[in-house]
């Protein structure tokens, strides 16, 4: 159950997107969003939607997989477009009582589904491809010059690199805990929402001792170990930028350009 | 009631890169009334298996049936009143302010009047060996064997036919142990309930189980009485199990005393077949 989530899971491999350093993947990503929002045209969104498919093929992700990750955000991408849908002004092509769907509001739905849908896609590339602690290694990097501004950077990587972690943790234990419950007669689909919703004390209420332990346990250990924060802490492994850096950032870069030059030429 | 698997194979995650076949064509029978001990190292297939039986898990292939009914078919909360199954660490999931009232979630759930539930609950908690003082107390204030006890009690409480147990005495001191095992292999004599127990310790399963299921890499390697088991230690070896202490000690001593049998699974046994290898009387 918890393990149909294939969202942001990395998967192995070893493309040239899995070898390019996180900070390249993370900046591409910032560049791919902003070029998903100027992208206004049919001819765009094709462009996207090829480029994405590509890449994903080009990063050894099964596509499959990918389409299958998207299944949990379908409801904010199926309930963006319905509210566009409803509520842009224009030429009207369909009225009932208090329902009005303009033309201009059926397109613009049909583009923001498609927007959401390859943001999501693009964005989940990063996840698929590098693991967790490149990537909080990755953000405590690029995040690095803030610090003189006072941002704790070291420790929010860090926080950020625990919690990651600890997901799918505590997803087995969830669905552990679920199971334990319903093997001594626990309900969790009948009722109304209300009664659903009590009928999950019996899975937080163990859920939350344990992750107070864990917590517990971890920093103990931390402790065990000297680590006192970000001062004098050296890494094994450096992130180094490498030739894939540099085709992976020139794939995106000429691809940006020739789209903005599409877009708005 | 009986159960029967036939065929059954069960595959993780299937369709994505982290595909993995947990089980494979698994075939087991067991009979009512039966005590039967599952043994394998980690990550064989063992917990994966007893999911089966209640429907926590859905057979990938194969099948299941309990006295003759397909599982999948079946209520699924009427399964679950016939097999209980206590998980691993069964003491995580407490919740309740009140032993009690952890004990007669399941009980309550099912809407039984409180005058039975509260039968049910002393009977359960007596069962597992406390006394009906604790009912009053937070779970979470007991020791790590009450609280084990007290979980294993809210399982018993919903009255199973089949009883399954994961690993019940791991991580209890040698006191809580043969207490937890205690109460296991009087449940099975007095109340004539089929019990599975999954272990990775040979000296409970010896003790207990009438009949064992090496399992292996999600297959079924070995399956019979503990003595036909256990003698094949080779072949328990190569598995990364092993026999009983005791029976590698009777085939040292039977360097030096060439008279005494080695089939032998616990210590009672060892004891009398020394004495009678020394020609000393019982």
């Amino acid at each position: 159950m918890t393990k149909d989530i294939t969202i942001g899971q990395y998967i192995p491999g070893n493309s040239f997107v899995h070898r390019a350093d996180p900070r390249t993947k993370i900046l591409l990503v910032i560049l791919y969003m902003a070029v998903t929002f100027m992208a206004f045209s049919y001819t765009a969104f094709l462009m996207l939607a090829l480029f994405t498919i590509v890449a994903v093929i080009a990063s050894d992700i099964p596509l499959g997989y990918t389409i299958k990750g998207l299944k949990p955000v379908l409801f904010i991408v199926l309930f963006t477009a319905a509210v566009n849908l409803f509520t842009v002004s224009g030429t009207p092509v369909f009225e009932l009582w208090f329902l009005k769907i303009t033309r201009e509001g059926i397109e613009l739905s049909i583009k923001m589904a498609l927007r959401l849908t390859l943001l999501i896609m693009g964005a989940s590339l990063l996840t698929y491809t590098t693991t967790p602690i490149a990537l909080t290694d990755g953000i405590e990097k690029l995040l690095k010059p803030t610090e003189r501004l006072g941002v704790p950077v070291h420790e929010i990587a860090m926080m950020m690199a625990i919690a990651l972690r600890f997901i799918p943790t505590i997803l087995e234990e969830t669905e552990k805990i679920i199971k334990a419950q319903s093997s001594r007669g626990a309900d969790f689909d009948t009722g109304n929402i209300m009664q659903k919703a009590k009928s999950f004390i019996p899975v937080l209420v163990p859920l939350f001792i344990s992750a107070f332990r864990r917590a517990d346990d971890l920093a103990t250990a931390m402790e065990a170990r000297c680590y006192r924060g970000s001062k004098g802490r050296t890494r094994m492994k450096q992130l180094k930028f490498t030739a894939a850096d540099i085709v992976v950032s020139s794939v995106m870069l000429i691809f940006s350009a020739i789209l903005l030059i599409v877009e708005f030429m | 009631m009986s159960i029967r698997i036939e065929n059954l194979s069960y595959v993780y995650m299937k369709g994505t890169p982290y595909e993995k076949i947990a089980l494979n064509n698994i075939n087991i029978n067991i009979n009512k009334g039966e005590f039967v001990g599952i043994i394998g190292h980690t990550g064989s297939g063992k917990t994966t298996l007893v999911q089966h039986l209640n429907g926590l898990l859905k057979p990938s292939a194969g099948k299941i049936s309990i006295d003759g009914r397909d599982v999948t078919g079946e209520n699924i909360k009427e399964l679950r009143k016939q097999v209980g199954i206590v998980f691993q660490y069964p003491e995580h999931q407490l919740f309740e302010e009140t032993v009690y009232k952890d004990v007669a979630y399941g009980l309550l759930k099912q809407g039984l009047p409180e005058e039975e539930a509260s039968r049910r609950v002393i009977a359960s908690v007596r069962a597992v060996g406390l006394n009906e003082e604790i009912l009053a107390k937070s779970p979470f204030e007991l020791s790590g064997g009450q609280k084990r006890r007290v979980a294993i009690a809210g399982v018993l409480a919903m009255e199973p036919e089949i009883i399954v147990l994961d690993e019940p005495a791991a991580g209890l001191d040698p006191k809580g142990r043969s207490d937890i095992l205690g109460f296991i292999s009087k449940l099975h004599k007095e109340s004539g309930l089929t019990i599975i127990l999954v272990s990775h310790n040979m000296e409970d399963i010896v003790k207990l189980a009438e009949r064992v299921v090496v399992m292996n890499k999600g297959s079924v390697a070995i399956e019979g009485k503990p003595k036909d088991v256990f003698c094949n230690t080779q072949l328990l070896e190569e598995i990364g199990l092993s026999a009983p202490q005791v029976t590698y000690f009777m085939h040292k001593l039977k360097d030096v005393l060439p008279s005494v049998n080695t089939n032998i699974l616990t210590v009672d046994e060892a004891k009398t077949e020394i004495l009678k290898a020394l020609g000393v009387c019982k």
